[in-house]
């Protein structure tokens, strides 16, 4: 498994965009913006039972973060892996700790009334010790065509 | 399948935004990079090279997911799931013009890149037949 270099901790720990891609049943990505965090060990993501990101996940585990700036975009953070671990427990807290950090109010009750669905939570995100896939910030001036 | 981008959300593939592009690997394993954008009047375009990692795999597998986050309010997004139709014909040109969008120069061999560089790298656009678009963030 690969660490995330010190220098890039600020992009795991709630950045300013996340982008998660997971798979769908016939292989197509599908890209999300999610909010996420890191446990010094695993990047963490929050979502809900039934979601499409959430079935995709359990389905296949294979997922990709892309982190970043959308104000500074030649800094990223890609993270490749898979996810280890879904669990519920500690997934509200989780959740309510990162909307304190994102937003000024916890939306936990209004996402749960949006989708009326069961809360999952907490998937953590490993990079892949097979694919030791981890790029941080290509600096092509002007972006990355 | 081709569906037209909402025109909502049109100024987020026409602003020189950078959006994130993923590709899938051929172990199918997802790969996400950022990207300058543009919009042909029909579909989204992006602009690489046949030799790039996302090219290899688009031209593989052209499965692809395109999302672009407005800078201003996160909340407000697009996504385009599709597939790709690759075209080599104009591919410089085009990338001059997306180029221009993005920065300051007015060409992208010869500024961005050395000019050596053109020789060694085959462009192409990328052209994103959209099969599903979704919109903006639940909460928002």
């Amino acid at each position: 498994m690969n660490k995330i270099p010190d220098e890039f901790l600020d992009l795991v720990n709630c950045p300013r965009a996340a982008a998660l891609t997971t798979l769908m049943p016939g292989g197509q990505p599908q890209t999300t913006v999610v909010w996420c965090d890191f446990d010094g060990t695993y990047v963490r993501v929050n979502t809900m039972r039934g979601f499409r990101k959430e079935k995709n996940m359990r389905a296949d585990p294979k997922v990709m973060l892309l982190c970043f700036d959308p104000r500074e975009p030649l800094r990223s953070l890609e993270v490749r892996g898979t996810v280890v671990e879904m669990t519920e427990a500690g997934a509200m807290e989780h959740l309510d700790g990162l909307s304190e950090r994102y937003t000024i109010q916890a939306p936990s009750h209004i996402l749960a009334r949006a989708c009326g669905a069961q809360r999952d939570g907490n998937p953590r995100i490993v990079q892949d010790p097979a694919d030791p896939c981890l790029h941080t910030g290509r600096a092509e001036e002007g972006g990355v065509p | 399948v081709n569906l037209p981008i909402p025109e909502s959300h049109l100024d987020l593939v026409t602003r020189p935004i950078h959006g994130v592009l993923t590709t899938l690997m051929p172990d199918g394993q997802p790969q996400s990079s950022l990207v300058w954008c543009d919009y042909d009047g029909e579909c989204v375009c992006v602009n690489t090279t046949q030799e790039r990692q996302k090219g290899r795999n688009m031209l593989r597998d052209p499965k692809v997911s395109l999302l672009v986050v407005d800078p201003e309010d996160k909340g407000r997004y697009l996504e385009i799931r599709g597939e790709v139709e690759a075209i080599q014909d104009g591919a410089v040109g085009h990338l001059d013009h997306v180029t221009r969008k993005y920065t300051r120069h007015p060409q992208y061999y010869g500024y961005i890149y050395p000019l050596e560089q053109r020789e060694r790298e085959t462009r192409i656009i990328c052209r994103i037949h959209a099969k599903k678009i979704t919109r903006d963030a639940i909460h928002r």
